[in-house]
């Protein structure tokens, strides 16, 4: 049976919030940190989905950016969370849990 | 002289097709995701045992990349300017890709041609009486422009349809607004064709 395309709608309805508390937990930190620490425990964010990502979060206020130069062999863009991204994270985690909790109920059961 | 695929450096060949992709997006939108794909491809490239078909298996072709970026800064732009046209437009344009986008689209179109009759209604009124109107009876519910009112029935309105057109107009037009906001902004939620997550 064949359940990549539920997979890829899970993983996409997850990436947000996998995203922002990646930085929340880890501070500032560039596009290849996200997707190492988002992917640690196992293929949640794929390269190509992360950045048009964090070009949208960053657009609509929830994250800022800056360049650094000097750092690496190659300049980095780094992500950090704004103030409404920070108050954003508790409340995605808590609504993350409660559904987490409900789906667990119902899927157990059927177990 | 143009250089064979063979001898074209990988990395430069992914974002010179890139940058292709991105050009409907402003210039400098469109320079800062190629420099932030252009450090990310030198960071993986730099990593152990990386080769273009792996790298490019993970980042998706440089078309699906840019019609992701294009997609969210379409969406973006049209629900920040709240031009109605230009958000049905941006909607409309995905339906065929995506249900959501048709369905709210479609949605959309309906309310605004029905906003569109009841103006018709508020502004003939006036000038044909006798055609415009609504007509009850006990096997009659006629409502709008009529080329011949039914002769049996008494038109019930009068005048009181001109108020009451232009509202029913104004709800039709906000109701569009808010279906399409509320599309777009699941649409950005959840993008109808892209790399996967």
């Amino acid at each position: 049976m064949d359940i990549t395309p539920w997979l890829a709608q899970l993983r996409k309805g997850a990436a947000e919030l996998t995203v922002l508390s990646v930085i929340a937990d880890g501070g500032e930190c560039y596009g290849l940190q996200i997707l190492e620490r988002a992917n640690v425990g196992g293929d949640i964010v794929s390269d190509g989905a992360l950045y048009p990502l964090l070009s949208r979060l960053e657009k609509e206020g929830k994250l800022s950016a800056r360049w650094v130069l000097e750092e690496g062999p190659h300049p980095r863009k780094y992500y950090r969370l704004t103030d409404q991204g920070a108050a954003l994270v508790p409340v995605m985690i808590q609504a993350w849990t409660d559904f987490r909790q409900a789906m667990t109920r119902i899927v157990e059961k059927t177990r | 002289m143009n250089a064979s695929p063979a001898t074209l450096d990988p990395r430069a060949d992914y974002l010179r097709r890139l940058e292709w992709a991105l050009r409907p997006l402003p210039g400098p939108d469109r320079g800062a995701i190629v420099a932030e794909i252009s450090s990310h491809l030198a960071e993986r490239f730099a990593g152990p045992g990386a080769t273009t078909a792996a790298i490019v298996a993970t980042l998706g072709e440089p078309d699906d990349l840019a019609r992701a970026y294009v997609e969210d800064s379409e969406l973006s732009g049209a629900l920040h300017r709240a031009a109605p046209g230009h958000l049905l437009a941006t909607i409309l344009s995905r339906a065929t890709r995506s249900i959501t986008a048709f369905v709210v689209g479609l949605g959309a179109v309906i309310l605004y041609v029905l906003g569109l009759s009841f103006v018709a209604v508020a502004v003939l009124k006036p000038i044909a009486p006798r055609n415009v109107g609504l007509w009850l009876g006990p096997h009659t519910f006629d409502f709008g422009i009529l080329g011949s009112p039914p002769g049996v029935t008494r038109e019930a309105l009068g005048l009181w349809i001109l108020p009451l057109s232009a509202a029913c107009a104004v709800l039709c037009y906000l109701a569009a607004g808010v279906l399409m906001k509320r599309g777009a902004r699941a649409l950005l939620r959840r993008p109808s064709r892209r790399p996967a997550a």
